[in-house]
């Protein structure tokens, strides 16, 4: 039995092809995509010169990833800046914070001073899901996925359009 | 009259085995492929669409058992359904390096080499979300089905390898075992579950969760399950007419039924829980009349935490309040019949139980980016030990006693990054015992990434385990209390190496060296009297290696081979009894593709262990397979076990006090078990 998963363990890891791509990149990829199927309350942007910030929480490889993936791109006509965000005031300032998954902890510390803030807050944990976070990314069967909490969207004013609704993953089933 | 006692006298030799401890590699620096400007150029449904490779030491589990001063090993829920485990033995015997052994009453915890049947248990600390349940009266932790939280409760458990007193205290010897329980949100709902099985067993459990938008959340859950075992078990030892012929009819049964309660609202959580079990005993130890139905332990446990959190900027900061309940009861039938005569059993009783009551605080603070910080305190106050034994007709007491235990403990640890690839990890811990004084635990950890995806762990710690009250201050005809009992110590000096590669694969090595001193044994006072107390006499060294190989891709798949080369020897250099010399472990976890279906198998080697009397009780394989499914019916969890496969006759050595030497464990069993979510 032994002998047999390490052969199959040789053997997975031989026939292993090209690298794909790590899950942070492509959730980097997601959440930029997040930002043109969002509205957000009006008076959130002072101008339409203002850019979107995206608040990244942790996470430093998504943070590095997205930083390469947003240069010289636009949504509606705004730039997207990221920030690497440690204090409440830094979560305030973004309308799209991304919390890592190393990082629920912190964030459950700054969530009352985030309160009424048009923030839409996107993680990757249960954990994340528990704090009331509005967009939780899964990797399941090595894709990701993603679910929304409608509720805690609107709780915030932001609005989610109904495309992005759509691919949303329905909430799993008990136990899994 | 020999005293009829829980727990046999001492094996000789111990081994203790270090723990490995793994390692985890830091997150690296991004490294962004050529693809990322395509993926930015993708539509959300081609983005779907995308295979991920999955990076280790970014989840928060990941991140903990890297970074942890110690070896961890984590079981999820999801891996305690697909293997069908049934108790927290059935999961730690999955586990590297670890080896548990069943004397048809308890289940007593193996590790590194060293394991002592009959000897309570207490070597190491058993906690259910932070909360100790080793017992006041005797520091044991229970784990077969005499574990106080059902199983089917568990988030996960996590086991820490090694000596843990620098932060958890008494009985954190061998290793720590958390159990974290599911929470309200995770069931969110009713389930109802009923299981059938070989030897007439079965059982019903009952769990209700809600956690309300409001900040309230509720878990209750009520389980009872029977068993009637062997309805013939053979032990060659009592092969006699007298004794039909050394058959034990109907003496195998067990009964438990367990209560257990969670309410939470905000940072304040309350957590209350209660057990009973039942056991008869076939072995006929003691001298008790052999193939007797009434020769029966219990136990029972009751517990309540309350937890108080609060995070602030850079600190976090947690209270608990506690109380604990364990009570004991035998009922031991002796012959006493002169010889040639016949006489009716003397039914002899041990009635024992325990209270404590105990209060932590602990904060944690990051202090400029570079130290996390921990201190805390708790005290503990048990102001009844009571031991008593009586019996006979008319009823005599034998012994009875109540004894108090106050301790209060003191502890620190820092977590220091000397560089960016260079951590110290430094603990601590001062407890303090109104009966015997202080005991000191240091811990230093020194963690190294050469690469990204390695590292490589030195680590330092010392341990302690406290004698119990039986040791302490039960006496009878034969038998004295030694009051002046210290506690038992391990010293450990591990190296550790672990390495990510590629294709989602895990490997880890590590080389330990441990020594037990004053090891606490039954001894001849003085010698040649015929009368026994309990000495601190004993000594035990022992060095080992340990490998674990595990592939997870995020497909479902799991497949994790591990081995572990153990030799403990004691004072006179002799290899220890009961510590098999090899141990090996290998998981298969296959989705099957249809319906949800798992496949999830088990293949466990033990090598020949010695025994009490040197005997040797050869080495064997056992495995174990599950089928299971989650989506054959909607909101319906089906399982089907089979335990020792292939029937595998095997024994484990037997314990003081009880004249088997090599004790038969279980042949094959199945399981089915079914769960409905409402």
């Amino acid at each position: 039995m032994l002998w047999g998963t390490l052969l199959l363990l040789a053997m997975a890891t031989a026939l292993a092809g090209p690298a794909d791509p790590k899950d942070y990149e492509v959730k980097a990829a997601f959440l930029y995509n997040f930002t043109k199927f969002v509205e957000w309350p009006p008076h959130t942007f002072k101008n339409q010169e203002e850019p979107v910030v995206v608040g990244v929480l942790g996470a430093p490889q998504c943070a590095t990833a997205l930083e390469q993936l947003v240069k010289d791109r636009k949504v509606n006509g705004r730039a997207i800046v990221v920030r690497r965000i440690d204090t409440a005031e830094d979560a305030k300032s973004a309308q799209l914070l991304f919390v890592g998954s190393s990082e629920e902890e912190h964030f459950a510390r700054l969530l009352p001073s985030l309160a009424g803030a048009p923030v839409l807050t996107v993680g990757e944990s249960q954990a994340f899901k528990e704090l009331g976070g509005a967009i939780n990314f899964v990797v399941d069967d090595s894709k990701v996925r993603f679910e929304i909490n409608a509720l805690a969207a609107e709780r915030v004013g932001v609005k989610i359009s109904a495309q992005l609704l759509k691919l949303a993953r329905p909430p799993p089933s008990r136990g899994s | 009259m020999r005293a009829v006692r829980r727990g046999a006298a001492h094996t000789l030799g111990l081994a203790a085995v270090a723990a490995v401890l793994g390692t985890a590699p830091r997150a690296g620096h991004a490294q962004t492929s050529p693809a990322s400007s395509n993926l930015a150029d993708m539509s959300m449904e081609e983005l779907m669409n995308v295979r991920v490779e999955r990076v280790f030491g970014a989840a928060k589990l990941d991140q903990k058992v890297t970074q942890a001063p110690a070896s961890v090993s984590v079981v999820t829920a999801a891996e305690i359904r697909k293997f069908g485990y049934r108790t927290l033995a059935d999961i730690l015997r999955s586990l590297r390096g670890i080896y548990i052994s069943y004397d048809s009453v308890y289940s007593y915890f193996g590790s590194r080499g060293f394991l002592r049947p009959g000897d309570y248990n207490s070597r190491v600390l058993l906690l259910v979300d932070g909360h100790r349940l080793n017992d006041d009266l005797f520091g044991q932790a229970m784990l077969g089905t005499e574990e106080v939280v059902d199983v089917d409760l568990i988030e996960r458990v996590e086991l820490i390898r090694g000596p843990g007193s620098s932060i958890y205290g008494n009985n954190a010897f061998l290793g720590v075992i958390n159990v974290v329980t599911r929470s309200p949100a995770a069931v969110q709902g009713l389930e109802v579950s009923g299981e059938g099985g070989s030897l007439g067993s079965r059982k019903g459990r009952l769990t209700y969760g809600e956690s309300t938008s409001g900040g309230l959340s509720v878990l209750l859950s009520g389980s009872l399950s029977d068993t009637d075992g062997y309805r013939r078990l053979y032990y060659p030892e009592f092969d006699t007419p007298q004794t039909n012929n050394g058959v034990a009819d109907h003496s195998d049964s067990d009964h438990s039924q367990s209560l257990f309660g969670l309410i939470k609202y905000g940072a304040v959580s309350l957590e209350a829980g209660d057990d009973l079990r039942g056991k008869q005993i076939p072995v006929g130890m003691y001298g008790t009349v052999f193939d007797h139905p009434h020769t029966q332990n219990w136990d029972s446990h009751s517990f309540a935490d309350l937890k108080y959190s609060l995070d602030m900027a850079a600190t976090q900061l947690r209270a608990r309040l506690y109380f604990d309940r364990y009570s004991f009861y035998t009922n031991y039938p002796f012959d006493v019949a002169p010889p040639g005569q016949s006489a009716p059993p003397v039914v002899i009783h041990d009635s024992d139980y325990s209270e404590g009551v105990g209060a932590q605080l602990e904060l944690t603070r990051t202090v400029f980016d570079l130290h996390t910080l921990l201190v805390g305190t708790e005290v503990h106050d048990a102001p009844h030990l009571y031991q008593s034994e009586y019996g006979g007709t008319p009823w005599v007491y034998e012994f009875r006693d109540d004894q108090a235990v106050r301790w209060i403990g003191v502890y620190t640890q820092d977590q220091l990054s000397l560089r960016k690839d260079l951590l110290l990890n430094a603990g601590l811990r001062y407890d303090h015992y109104d009966n015997f004084g202080a005991a000191v635990s240091p811990r230093v950890a020194l963690i190294y990434n050469p690469t990204t995806d390695s590292a490589l762990k030195l680590l330092y710690g010392q341990a302690y385990q406290t004698p119990n009250a039986f040791q302490l201050y039960f006496a009878v005809a034969g038998l004295n209390a030694n009051p002046g009992l210290k506690p038992e110590t391990i010293r450990t000096y591990e190296l550790d190496y672990e390495k990510y590669l590629p294709g989602n694969t895990r490997f880890s090595v590590s080389a330990y060296h441990y020594r037990i001193s004053k090891l606490i044994e039954e001894v001849e006072t003085p010698p040649g009297s015929g009368i026994t107390d309990y000495e601190n006499i004993g000594t035990v060294s022992s060095n080992g290696l340990e490998m674990e190989l595990e592939y997870k891709p995020d497909n479902g798949v799991l497949a994790r081979a591990s081995y572990a080369l153990q030799q403990a020897r004691d004072e006179t250099g002799q290899g220890l009894n009961n510590s098999p010399r090899h141990l090996v472990k290998s998981n298969l976890l296959v989705p099957l593709h249809t319906a949800g279906l798992y496949a999830g198998l088990e293949a466990q080697y033990t090598s020949s262990m010695l025994t009490l009397q040197r005997r040797i009780s050869p080495g064997f394989l056992l495995l174990n397979a599950t089928l299971s499914s989650s989506e054959i019916v909607r909101n319906l969890d089906l399982a089907a076990s089979v335990y020792n496969l292939f029937n595998r006759y095997y024994t484990y050595p037997g314990a003081p006090g009880v004249p088997e030497d090599l004790l038969a464990q279980d042949g094959r069993t199945a399981r089915l078990k079914l769960t409905y979510r409402f």
